[in-house]
């Protein structure tokens, strides 16, 4: 061990980790994607969506096991659905199901006729514990460029921050130090929707800079309102959850629950291109 | 302070002396090389390495992000690093690391990059300790883990305070350290068990050739 200070492999390495380190950081502060990580990212990005799909098989399996209470009641309540379903006609019933996620979007389509949308699968998640970053199967290639707004037909996921040849992540919407520009679509009282380190595991994210005369329900829709040129405006970022009073500015402290299940995201949409309105 | 591998340089117009070795710039970058052995066993050792952290960056960021055992991510690659480091010693478990972190970095989408400055100095110290010190055996392998969980557990504290920014050091270590460094104890043996089983052809052939 006395050799260890005196090694040159150990200082070659220590100054490969150091570089490793700090040019990718540097380059993600930069908004650049640091050309190794492009290359990993490219290689196996095709490799992540296959363990993936398998991984989604394993989750069917093994749902059996570990949420046992909760597939007991959702069968009770698929019984009861079944009886109410048993006049219509079967395949019908599938071909609906399986329609249904395209005929959001369209249903999305049509009221904003001015989108430009590109379907994408999401094909990793974060692993660092602290982040709510997705990985989707879509790039460069597919001519997606930097802070588009990604969204499902619940809402809005989030805009893209990294990307390569054909992979991109997604920074969703609770991140910390994250905002969204948004308003209650009740009362058209506008504000600020923040993500918070502490609220984002739940898909919460806080609403603040509302006025103080604001009078905002707990269920009320929160929408964008279209500003800082990212995310259009009238998309919908989720649902009043609880209303109280900030006790320095007196104003309204709300927590929106997100309307996309960030666990459960398998298929988003990115808006590639949209008219930019603002009332 | 005489080196002995280096040669005085000689003075502008004295000749140098017949018979004596002048050492080349060649041979002075040659001298910083890594040598790492890469014979063809050598190299087929790399591949199964390189696979098998391809292999769980993929199990990481595919299927421990869905299930989630304690609410958090586990790191299958530092204990991959450490079994790797603990059979093929501290340049294969350094050269791992760098790799390995940098391969879970990329997929993982994580803004800051912070463990090639853990994996590496891991990798590396486990081989030394466990050339020098400490032979391998799995009460060994286990202290390992955990003291190199311990580490990771700071890397990802300093992570978060550095992403995040304003937080209270509680809710950072109740809702992402603590259960990270449990789900990175209960899941270390996979990666130990499958770098034992990968390795083991090259460590039979290794000891064949000792004998």
């Amino acid at each position: 061990m006395k050799q260890f200070f005196k090694n040159k492999f150990f200082y070659i390495m220590t100054v490969l980790a150091l570089l490793l380190t700090i040019v990718p950081s540097v380059l993600y502060s930069m908004g650049l994607t640091f050309l190794f990580r492009d290359a990993v990212c490219v290689l196996l990005t095709p490799m992540q969506k296959i363990f993936n799909y398998a991984t989604e098989a394993v989750d069917g399996f093994a749902s059996y096991f570990y949420k046992f209470d909760e597939l007991v009641e959702e069968n009770i309540a698929l019984r009861e659905r079944i009886a109410e379903l048993e006049k219509q006609n079967y395949d019908a019933a599938e071909l609906e199901e399986r329609s249904a996620w395209m005929s959001n979007f369209l249903e999305m389509k049509s009221q904003h006729t001015d989108f430009k949308m590109l379907s994408a699968s999401v094909t990793g998640r974060e692993s660092g514990n602290y982040s709510k970053i997705l990985t989707i199967d879509v790039g460069t290639g597919a001519g997606v460029t930097k802070n588009m707004p990604v969204v499902t037909s619940e809402g809005i996921v989030g805009r893209i921050t990294e990307l390569g040849y054909n992979w991109a992540k997604v920074t969703t919407i609770v991140e910390a130090q994250t905002s969204v520009g948004a308003y209650i679509e009740r009362t058209e009282d506008a504000g600020i929707c923040e993500g918070e380190f502490d609220l984002a595991p739940d898909g919460l994210c806080r609403m603040s800079y509302l006025p103080a005369e604001a009078q905002i329900a707990v269920g009320d829709r929160v929408l964008s309102t279209g500003y800082g040129s990212v995310y259009p405006r009238g998309l919908v970022i989720g649902y009043v959850e609880t209303v109280g009073i900030n006790e320095f500015t007196r104003s309204p402290d709300v927590t929106v629950k997100c309307a996309v299940d960030f666990s459960e995201l398998t298929q988003v949409m990115i808006i590639t291109d949209y008219e930019i309105i603002l009332e | 302070m005489n080196n002995p591998r280096r040669t005085p340089p000689a003075a502008p117009n004295n000749p140098p002396v017949p018979g004596e070795k002048t050492e080349s710039f060649a041979d002075r970058f040659r001298d910083w090389r890594l040598r790492l052995n890469m014979d063809g066993e050598g190299i087929a050792k790399g591949a199964v390495c390189a696979l098998l952290i391809i292999f769980f960056s993929l199990v990481q960021t595919t299927l421990f992000t869905r299930f989630r055992p304690f609410g958090a991510v586990p790191d299958l690659i530092l204990p991959l690093i450490i079994a790797i480091s603990m059979t093929e010693r501290e340049k294969w478990g350094a050269v791992c690391g760098l790799v390995g972190a940098f391969v879970i970095e990329s997929l993982g989408g994580s803004p800051l990059t912070l463990l090639p400055l853990l994996y590496m100095p891991a990798g590396y110290i486990c081989g030394l300790l466990t050339v020098h010190n400490f032979r391998d055996s799995a009460a060994v392998r286990a202290l390992y883990t955990a003291v190199s969980s311990v580490g990771r557990a700071v890397f990802t504290l300093i992570a978060v305070i550095m992403t995040v920014g304003d937080l209270l050091l509680t809710d950072a270590l109740t809702r992402t350290v603590l259960p990270e460094f449990a789900a990175n104890l209960l899941f270390a043996a996979l990666p130990h068990a499958a770098a034992w089983l990968a390795l083991r052809p090259f460590n039979k052939s290794r000891d064949a050739k000792v004998q």
